[in-house]
Order: structure tokens, then C-alpha cells, then sequence
């Protein structure tokens, strides 16, 4: 349609220009297949939206034959956003260009970007079996997290008490780690889960996988064939899919030639952070590509795949020319991005050499991969800082006078003099975040962690700064969740009568229950306890409406209760925070209504009660165990943005993607010496969870048993995390710990520059300054 | 050594003309907390019933398309079985969604509603549609200059539009198959100057009354409606496949079997000169309203009058998509604008707009009682039903 110099034109007129590597990804031909590998902060999202807009106006491919898909709702929000957002001006800056002909000038105008197909491959994957079925047939009813996590655990776990089988715990117990702490129902819950979803990720030979044990396993596997079986069977007898089923369910009617509309339209696909990739999407990636000749771009960074344990193999990526040459006989172009716009000097040469620190690890990364490259003009930037102190109090109170000094006071001074400070316009605390391998605020003996501490001591500055950590809290032990929660099960089922009956209520739920029951009576009984709420609690207990004339309806929905609590709780309905709480209660009633037989309602018959406990049974045990179970978490995607005026408390996980001018890396707060139950996060002496699900599943499946050890892999996901974390500031990079996990100190830790062979490299030659 | 400040990140919030626009203008702070917070209606009857007659239609259509495209289109009516099967595949898809009517009058009525509506509308809408459930998106300059600055909270210059149209229709006037047919007849009728020899009709089902001409207090829907489809005339011009649109129409699905508080509300409005398509003068249609008593039964209405009544014609102009679009503009400002506040302030009820207007969105609102617009109950009351005798 434009030339590429007319794009380039146009395109320099809206934002940037691309540097040459860019432009290297963006001008393949649009039948190409693409691999590019984009460092962090190298314009990885820029580089993929600049690409679909130049096959778009240069190469001539119709909107709608692009598919661009990426990991994250978040991430997909924002590459649909970039698309449109510089489509749009570039296209009207094109309209406008009188150097092109009339004809050309129209022809763009006619052009609707919005057409360009984007999503995570789950929304793509839910939308083509809406759009494109048969009459007669029904559209996919996405079982969501909270409505498959619930079903597996009624039908799968507690059904025929599943869960107290001594094979199947013992063996849950151990891909577990083998510790019983923190190994309750909700956790076997979510071993099964991954289990299950690994059965079609890896895409397992499951008949033989539940065959295949050693003796002593195979009363295990097939409980757990029983349970995934039941669970299967309750999807498919309410007409729904889980995630894992959508997926492969597209795949199935992509080799079987179906889906014939959408793939004769489809000229493109492209794939966003693909390192975080398995079989399954990898399969329905090809499938794709093969719709159009292979012509299949993929980007991404093997150095920041974090998501192992949600089934990510990182060797797709590492091995992605490989495998498409296989399938399509022809290698794809190999780009690699280098140039980071993100950070300061002395970062990118922190990270450079982080990556290079461990000889094993060197081995597993992309092969010839260029080392990052600061932009041209890149200041310096001030030395890397490192705050070490003999206790996490002391470390807790030095952090916030920090914090307190760059956001609240006149800055903070270094020893060479440099101050500092935050940013002259509208910088505040937003601009900083504190990255932590957990961002829990208690460890395992319900000892405060840094979060809490940090918490704490800044609260006490002056003026007090407020902190943002959804994450650090288990959600039942959050008060207000713990009130609500007790409130809840005090009106439907007083004194817990009906608890003691249900069946499928494990131990640990019922006890969190009663810490629920204690609190909220506790409180309804307190001065402090709203006026009017210990009425209405009254009302529902005895189910008397409390007007003369009236009686208890037959039936009423469970959200009527938790609303009309919900109104003597400012916190909870005028504080963006409790709304997310409340969300939590909403989202499992609406979950319990979809698999439960009273659909979210009680039933208050007289003539009947049995009728009237079996439907608060199935409220306890559907709606309110799995949020005391623990199986269910807040739903971030609710919450709009950080509040800039609070220090976010981020897990690194949740801060990939993101990029703050100050980040603060807890590098060892919590390891005051060399304990073997905390060597799986600093320096493992074996795998973990994710290492030996691998181990246990990848022999039934076509990439076969992993070939490195499972301590190995342990390592690289390690030095991943923290590469992740390093690569994240604009400005200011402060890793904080405990005095034994200085470089070269007694604890051996990955993240101060320990390498697998038991070497600190960073003790000789430390990359920050004290402060 | 001064820190840069964290670049927002970049989003282009999507807004929808359903979901979002007729949402907030119904009430910003219930539109925070069911569509943004997700938070669920106890009371979601509207929601079961409208999501019923649109899934019925498209099934209903899809059927009809099958044949079609294999050459052997039997149009509607079709015989009872038929209906039967897929009024049950849609009740069955919503249930998978949590969906019921709870109460079994309203599941009557909506099967009875959906069988006139296959088999009364169906003949003369199915042999028009081009195309069903379109899913339509635009992009435009998010209106700045009508959020205050201190409330701009993201790093976007453009909202992305959404919708979904129900129908588009390709019309041919020369086409010897629709000479007869009511819905053309009826859009000819209305526009003020002949369309183009081919051109096409966006359509909207609404799972509700025709709505009242003039509103004395709070938001117009009329007017709203007529944005709304204008609106999507603006998406939709731009889809290579489409014809000059020559109108939206809306479909007022309720009006093909009215229910007898349908029939008062009808009288009141009729008397009060708040609705534009009455009865003509002495016809069959007139009789029976003005005869009708609120204890006699619903009489059948002609098809020529309950299809006038369901039917509302918006001309789609230059100027009048235009209009809409400004309209849409202002709109997804204020969404905006309580959005930033409320980030600002960290609050909800002091920070989202009300709207007290219509009695039954607010009794039917799970926040009333804290609602800091609605006074007529300040707690939540237990529930409870009348003991009759």
C-alpha cells in the first residue's frame, strides 16, 4: 500500500524512530517466520506493534487476518492498546501526508486497525468457539478459576472423602516438598489442579502416566485419576471448560480442519513472551501458522521466564528455530534486541554481568546471545546501593527513613555527596516499589517479614506513609475478611450446628471457621459493632423478618446477606481495597450458584428443615470452604492502577513487565544463616514443586524427562528471578538484606552473586556501594 | 539526583455502548459497583430475560441461515417442536451461566415472547439479515479537555468504542422476495427521503417496552437508544463488507406480546401524550386499547400495531452520528472523570455520580441503603413476604 521509507516517515512524525535491530524485526516480510529475542527495557512490545502495523500498511495484510496474542489480560491490554493507539495517529498522519497519491491517501483512510485480532490465547481461543460454531450448539461456558477450583475440590477431593486417601496425601505430600506445613486441602487442591492442567499443557500420555507408577505410586495415581475423572465429568454434565479444556478443544478442531472461516482469513500470527509458552499453545501456535504458511513471529526472553510452575518450558523458546524447522521446514529469521532504553549504565552493567555470573546457567540461555547495550546517551546513573544491617527491624527502620527521605523529606544523601530526590513534578511514592521473592508479611512461625516491618516503621514517620501489598496477607486472615466471614457463617448457620454435619468440610476449613465465628461475635457483641447489625444478624439467625404480618421467604439468594452486611462495613463498600474483598465473597457465591444445586440460594421450608440445612450445607461447604480452604485469592486485574501514594510491595513475579525509576530488591532479608528450609530460595540444594511435577509428568509426554537435574533447574529459575528483578528500575537499584548475606558473608545466596559452584563472584568484586 | 516519575502505563480504556454507556447513564454508582467491581445483582431478572430474547433470535436465525446456505430456507413459523428445542438450548446456556428467571411466570412469558417473536417477526426479519451479532470497535480521541486535569489518570489519548449489533440487514428495493415485507415497508415509511437502490439497516433487540418519548426527570433512553445505533451506523460504515446504512432501527421486543402493567403503563402514556405511536383513529387496535380494563384480559393486538409499537426507525445522518458520537464523547468523559477521583481519594460513594431518577433502577440496586442519592431506605431491611389472609 506505503512504502516502508513513507512508513518510516510517518511513523517518526508520532513517536520515536526504531534503532536498527528494531527495524531489523519490523521489516521481515510478512510471510516470514520471525524470532526475536528482546532483553528487558529493549522495546520488545513497540518492536511487535511497529511490526503488525507495517505488515498492515506496507505489505497490505487485512486487520483482521493479524492475530497477536500475549501471556497476561494486562499485557494484552496493553499491546491492543499500543496497536490502536499508534495505528490510529499513524494513520492519520499518513491521511494527511500530501507526498503520498489521493488514491493511497484513501485507501488508508478505509483502513480499520481495530480489526487486528488481540488477546491471551485463552480469550482468542473462547472467542473463535463463540464466533464460529454451528447452529444448534453451544458456546463454551468458561469455568473461571474460582468455579474450577470448586469443583475440583467438591467433586474431585472431598467427594468420597478422596483426600484423606493415605496414598494419595503421601504422594501430593510429596511433590510438595514433604513438609506438612502449609500442605492442607486447599493445597492438595491446587497440586491436583496443576496436575491436570499439565495433562494437557504437556500434552501427557495420561492413560499410561496413571499406569505407568512404580508399585508404591499406583494406588496414588489412580485416586487421582478418579479425582481428575470426577471433576471432568462434573465440567462436561454442566456444559463448561476450564482453561486447560478450551485450549485443546481449538486445537482438536484446528488438526481437524474445522474453524474454516477463521483460517481462511488468518495471514499472520504473533506471539508475545513466548518464553513463558507449553506444548499445548505451542501446538495451537503451529496449527495456527500452518492457516498461513508459517508465518509466525514470536518474541521474547528466556532470562525472564518466571512461570515454570504454572507449566511454562522455557525450552520451546531457547529451542524455537529448532522445533519450526521441524514442523516447517525452513528456519525463521533470528533478531535479537539489545538496545535498552530503560535503565541507567551501571544497571544494564549490573545485569550483563548477573547473567553471566553462573557457568551453568550460561549454557541454558539462547545461543549466541549478545549481551544488552545502553542507549546512546544513557547517563551513568548513580552507583548500584546495597543496604545491609544486622536485623530485619534495623533494616526495616533504615528502609523507611530512605524511603521517607527520597519521598516525604529533602531527599536522601549518599556519601559522594549526590542526593537523592524525588521527581520535581508529581513524583511520589508510585514511583518505587520493593520487590520480594514473597511478598508475604509472616513467615511460617508468624514472625513479621520485612513487608510487615517496613509496614510498621513507616507508619511511624511523619508524616506516616501508607503501603500497598495485596499480596501479603493470606486472604483469611485479612480482618475484615475474617469479620465478614464470621458474620456470614453466624447468620446462616448459628452456633455451627450445621458445620459439624457437612460433609466435605476438611479440618482446616472448619477451624478457620471457627476463628471466623470467634472474631465476628467478638465484634457484633463490641461498642464498636455498627448499630443495627447485631438486629439484622439476629433476623437472619432465626430467619424471623422481624415485621409483624411477614414471614421468611421460601427462598432467598446468599448475596442478599452478604450485601446487607456489606452496608455496615464502610471499609468494605466505600474502599476501593474492600471492594476487592468483597469480589472474593461475590465470585465464589456466583461459583457455588453455577455447581451447586440451590444456585446460591437459602431455602427456608418449615414443613421441610432437612431441605432448608442441605441448602446452608451446601453454602458452607461450596461458598465459604474454599475461601476458607485458601484455595481462592483476590483478583488483581480489579485493581486500576499502584496508588501513587503508597509504597506498592510487589512479588518479582508480579513486577515483570513493569519498570520503576526507584526499585528496592529484597535480596536476603530473611536469612540470618545457611538453614536448609529456606535453600530452595537462595541457593536450592534440591528442586521444588514445579521441578518435580516436571520430573514426574515430562516422560509421557513428547519432550521426554527433563535432561538437567532438578537442582539445576532450581538454579536457572533462580537466577531468572532475579535477573527479572535487577532489570526492572529506570534510576535507582537498592538491594537490601541481612548482614550475613553480604557478598562473600556466610549464607550462600544466588541473588548476591553466588554461583552454582559455591563461588560468590560478587564477593571479590562487589557491584554496589554500602549505604 | 532527581528521580524521573513512573510513566503510567499505556491503555486506551475500552468502552462499551451497552455494558458501559446505557450502564453509567442509568446510574454511575451502580455502574462502579456491578460493572467495574463485578459485583453480581440479587435481582437479575432484566438480565436473564434480555440475554433470552437475544439468544433466542440468534438461534432462531442461525437455523434459518443453515438452510439457507444449503438452499432449502424455511422461513418461520415453524412448528411448536422447534421452538420448544430452541427456547430449551438457550435456557440451558444461560443456566450454565448462572442465569435463571427464578420465577415462573416470567419463564412463561418468555417462552411465549420468543415463540411470537420467532414466528411473528421472524418471517419478515430473517431473509434481511446479512450478518448476526457483529462485534463493532472504533477508536477515538479520549476528551481531554473535559476531564479536569488533577483527575487524568492515564497515559492514553484515545478510548476504544465497543459494541455488538444484533443484526445488519441488506436491503434491496428491487428484490422481488421482499415486496410485502413489513419491516421494509415500515423503514421506507419512516425515513423522510428514499434510501439508495441497495443499502443497509443496523438493528437492536431490547428485551423491554418501548420506552416514553418525553422523560420529565433524569435520563432520556429515547434519546439514548438513538445514540446508541448511531453510534454503531459510525463502526460500522467502516467494515468493507457494509452497504450506505440507511437506518438503525431499534426492536422493542416486548411490544409483540405486551403484558397487561404493559397495557397500563400503554394507556397512561397514551393519555399523557408521552408516547409516539398510538392506535390510528378507529381502528381494530383503538378499540381494544380503549376498551381494555386493567381486571380483563390482554387482548391480541394486530401485528400492523404491536410491529409499529415494536419498531422505532432512527434516521442515521451525517450530522445526527455526529451528535451521537459527541454525546458518546461526553459520556466516557464522565466515567472518566469519577474514575480519577475515585483513584485520587481512595473512595466510592463521595467520588461516582448518581442518578436517583428512575425508582425501579434504584429498588432494585443492591447499594441502595448506603447510596448517598437514594433516602427511602437507609438500612438494609430482613427479607420477608406478606402472609396472605
Amino acid at each position: 500500500m506505503i512504502t516502508l521509507d513513507d512508513f518510516y516517515r510517518a511513523y517518526g512524525k508520532v513517536v520515536a524512530p526504531p534503532d536498527r535491530e528494531q527495524r531489523a524485526a519490523v521489516e521481515r516480510p510478512a510471510t516470514d517466520a520471525v524470532f526475536i529475542v528482546a532483553g528487558p527495557g529493549t522495546g520488545k512490545t513497540t518492536s511487535l506493534t511497529l511490526r503488525i502495523l507495517k505488515l498492515i500498511l506496507v505489505d497490505d495484510v487485512p486487520p483482521r487476518g493479524v492475530l497477536a496474542t500475549t501471556f497476561t489480560v494486562k499485557a494484552a491490554a496493553e499491546l491492543r492498546s499500543r496497536i490502536l493507539g499508534r495505528g490510529f495517529r499513524l494513520i492519520e498522519t499518513l491521511r494527511k501526508d500530501r507526498a503520498l497519491a489521493a488514491s493511497i491517501r484513501e485507501r488508508v483512510a478505509r483502513i480499520d486497525i481495530n480489526q487486528v485480532r488481540t488477546g491471551t490465547i485463552d480469550s482468542i481461543c473462547e472467542q473463535l468457539l463463540r464466533e464460529f460454531r454451528d447452529p444448534g450448539t453451544q458456546p463454551p461456558v468458561l469455568a473461571d478459576d474460582f468455579v474450577a477450583k470448586t469443583l475440583l475440590l467438591r467433586e474431585g477431593l472431598l467427594a468420597s472423602r478422596r483426600y484423606e486417601d493415605k496414598d494419595l496425601d503421601g504422594f501430593l505430600l510429596d511433590l510438595h516438598g514433604g513438609s506438612r506445613w502449609g500442605f492442607h486441602v486447599g493445597r492438595m487442591n491446587d497440586l491436583v489442579q496443576s496436575i491436570w492442567d499439565r495433562r494437557f499443557h504437556d500434552q501427557l500420555d495420561w492413560p499410561a502416566f496413571v499406569k505407568g507408577a512404580r508399585r508404591e505410586e499406583r494406588t496414588a495415581r489412580r485416586v487421582l485419576g478418579e479425582v481428575v475423572d470426577a471433576y471432568a465429568a462434573a465440567l462436561a454434565e454442566r456444559g463448561m471448560v476450564d482453561f486447560a479444556l478450551l485450549e485443546q478443544e481449538v486445537l482438536q478442531r484446528l488438526r481437524a480442519g474445522r474453524l474454516e472461516e477463521f483460517r481462511r482469513d488468518l495471514r499472520v500470527v504473533l506471539v508475545d513472551e513466548y518464553q513463558d509458552t507449553n506444548l499445548l499453545q505451542e501446538a495451537l501456535y503451529f496449527e495456527l501458522a500452518k492457516a498461513c504458511r508459517g508465518a509466525l513471529t514470536v518474541v521474547g526472553d528466556d532470562d525472564q521466564s518466571l512461570y515454570r510452575f504454572r507449566g511454562a518450558t522455557v525450552e520451546l523458546f531457547s529451542e524455537f528455530a529448532r522445533r519450526y524447522q521441524q514442523v516447517f521446514r525452513r528456519r525463521p529469521a533470528v533478531v535479537f534486541l539489545t538496545g535498552n532504553y530503560r535503565s541507567t549504565r551501571r544497571i544494564v552493567e549490573l545485569v550483563n554481568g548477573y547473567a553471566r555470573l553462573d557457568d551453568e546457567y550460561r549454557t541454558v540461555r539462547v545461543g549466541a546471545k549478545p549481551a544488552l547495550k545502553s542507549r546512546e546517551g544513557a547517563p551513568d546513573g548513580v552507583p548500584i546501593l546495597g543496604m545491609f544491617r544486622k536485623d530485619r527491624p534495623t533494616l526495616a527502620k533504615d528502609l523507611a527513613t530512605f524511603v521517607h527521605r527520597v519521598f516525604r523529606g529533602r531527599g536522601y544523601r549518599l556519601l559522594d555527596g549526590t542526593v537523592i530526590e524525588r521527581a520535581s513534578e508529581g513524583g511520589d511514592l508510585g514511583d518505587c516499589a520493593l520487590l520480594c521473592s514473597s511478598p508475604a508479611e509472616y513467615n511460617r512461625n508468624d514472625d513479621p517479614r520485612l513487608p510487615r516491618l517496613l509496614r510498621a516503621a513507616l507508619a511511624e514517620c511523619s508524616p506516616s506513609v501508607a503501603v500497598f501489598n495485596p499480596r501479603g496477607q493470606d486472604l483469611t486472615e485479612i480482618p475484615i475478611i475474617e469479620r465478614f466471614g464470621g458474620l456470614l457463617l453466624e447468620c446462616l448457620d448459628p452456633g455451627g450446628a450445621l458445620q459439624a454435619q457437612t460433609r466435605g468440610l476438611a479440618p482446616d476449613m472448619m477451624a478457620t471457621f471457627d476463628r471466623w465465628r470467634q472474631d465476628a461475635v467478638r465484634f457484633a457483641q463490641s461498642r464498636t459493632s455498627p448499630a443495627r447489625l447485631k438486629d439484622y444478624a439476629v433476623g437472619w439467625a432465626d430467619r424471623s423478618p422481624g415485621r409483624a404480618g411477614w414471614q421468611w421467604p421460601f427462598s432467598v439468594p446468599v448475596l442478599e446477606l452478604l450485601y446487607g452486611l456489606a452496608h455496615f462495613f464502610p471499609e468494605i463498600h466505600d474502599d476501593p481495597e474492600g471492594q476487592i474483598y468483597l469480589e472474593v465473597f461475590t465470585r465464589q457465591v456466583s461459583a457455588c450458584g453455577l455447581i451447586g444445586k440451590f444456585k446460591g440460594r437459602v431455602v427456608t421450608d418449615p414443613s421441610n428443615q432437612e431441605l432448608s440445612d442441605r441448602s446452608v450445607m451446601e453454602l458452607l461447604r461450596d461458598f465459604l470452604g474454599p475461601i476458607a480452604g485458601g484455595t481462592i485469592k483476590v483478583n488483581e486485574e480489579l485493581m486500576e492502577a499502584f496508588p501513587r501514594d503508597r509504597l506498592s510491595i510487589l512479588s518479582i513475579h508480579q513486577a515483570k513487565g513493569l519498570e520503576f525509576p526507584l526499585t528496592i530488591v529484597d535480596v536476603g532479608s530473611d536469612y540470618k544463616g545457611n538453614y536448609p528450609a529456606q535453600a530452595f530460595k537462595r541457593f536450592p540444594t534440591r528442586g521444588g514443586t514445579p521441578h518435580a511435577m516436571e520430573d514426574l509428568l515430562r516422560p509421557y509426554c513428547d519432550l521426554g524427562a527433563p535432561r538437567r537435574s532438578e537442582t539445576d533447574r532450581a538454579f536457572d529459575d533462580l537466577f531468572r528471578q532475579y535477573f527479572v528483578a535487577y532489570s526492572r528500575p529506570q534510576e535507582v537499584l537498592l538491594l537490601v538484606g541481612l548482614e550475613p548475606t553480604f557478598p562473600g558473608g556466610p549464607v550462600r545466596n544466588v541473588a548476591t552473586g553466588w554461583a552454582r559452584n559455591g563461588i560468590c563472584r560478587w564477593a571479590s568484586n562487589r557491584p554496589f556501594v554500602g549505604i | 539526583m532527581r528521580l524521573s516519575r513512573r510513566p503510567p502505563i499505556y491503555s486506551l480504556p475500552p468502552y462499551s455502548l451497552t455494558g458501559d454507556l446505557l450502564g453509567f447513564l442509568r446510574c454511575g454508582l451502580q455502574y462502579r459497583y456491578t460493572r467495574i467491581g463485578q459485583l453480581p445483582s440479587t435481582q437479575p431478572v432484566q438480565m436473564w430475560f434480555g440475554q433470552f430474547i437475544h439468544g433466542v433470535l440468534e438461534e432462531a436465525y442461525r437455523r434459518y441461515a443453515e438452510g439457507r446456505k444449503a438452499g432449502r430456507a424455511v422461513p418461520p413459523p415453524w412448528p411448536r417442536d422447534v421452538i420448544v428445542d430452541i427456547v430449551e438450548l438457550i435456557k440451558k446456556r444461560l443456566a450454565a451461566q448462572g442465569l435463571y428467571p427464578w420465577d415462573e411466570g416470567l419463564e412463561a412469558l418468555g417462552d411465549a415472547r420468543a415463540e411470537v417473536a420467532i414466528n411473528e417477526l421472524g418471517p419478515e426479519l430473517f431473509p434481511l439479515i446479512q450478518r448476526a451479532e457483529v462485534r463493532l470497535t472504533g477508536a477515538r480521541e479520549l476528551p481531554l479537555a473535559k476531564i479536569p486535569e488533577r483527575y487524568r489518570f492515564r497515559d492514553a489519548d484515545r478510548y476504544e468504542m465497543v459494541g455488538v449489533v444484533d443484526v445488519i440487514t441488506h436491503v434491496q428495493l428491487r428484490d422481488p422476495s421482499l415486496r410485502g415485507n413489513r419491516l421494509v415497508k415500515a423503514i421506507l415509511a419512516a425515513l423522510p427521503q428514499r434510501p439508495p437502490e441497495r443499502f443497509e439497516v443496523i438493528l437492536d433487540y431490547k428485551g423491554m417496552r418501548r420506552p416514553p418519548r418525553t422523560v420529565r426527570e433524569g435520563t432520556s433512553f429515547w434519546d439514548v437508544y438513538a445514540w446508541q445505533v448511531r453510534t454503531y451506523a459510525e463502526l460500522r460504515r467502516t467494515h468493507e463488507d457494509s452497504l450506505p446504512i440507511a437506518a438503525g432501527v431499534v426492536l422493542f421486543v416486548n411490544e409483540l406480546l405486551p403484558t397487561r402493567s404493559d397495557l397500563v403503563q400503554l394507556k397512561r402514556e397514551v393519555r399523557a401524550g408521552d408516547t409516539d405511536v398510538v392506535p390510528a383513529r378507529g381502528s381494530e387496535a383503538e378499540r381494544s386499547l380503549v376498551g381494555w380494563r386493567e381486571r380483563d384480559e390482554v387482548p391480541r393486538f394486530p401485528l400492523e400495531f404491536r410491529l409499529a409499537r415494536a419498531l422505532r426507525v432512527v434516521e442515521v445522518t451525517e450530522e445526527s452520528i455526529q451528535a451521537a458520537l459527541n454525546a458518546f464523547d461526553d459520556v466516557v468523559a464522565r466515567i472518566e472523570t469519577c474514575r480519577g477521583k475515585e483513584l485520587e481519594q481512595g473512595r466510592v460513594l463521595s467520588t461516582w455520580e448518581t442518578n436517583p431518577s428512575d425508582e425501579s433502577t434504584c429498588t432494585a440496586c443492591d447499594s441502595r441503603t448506603y447510596c448517598p442519592a437514594y433516602q427511602k431506605e437507609r438500612e438494609p431491611r430482613l427479607p420477608g413476604v406478606r402472609v396472605r389472609g
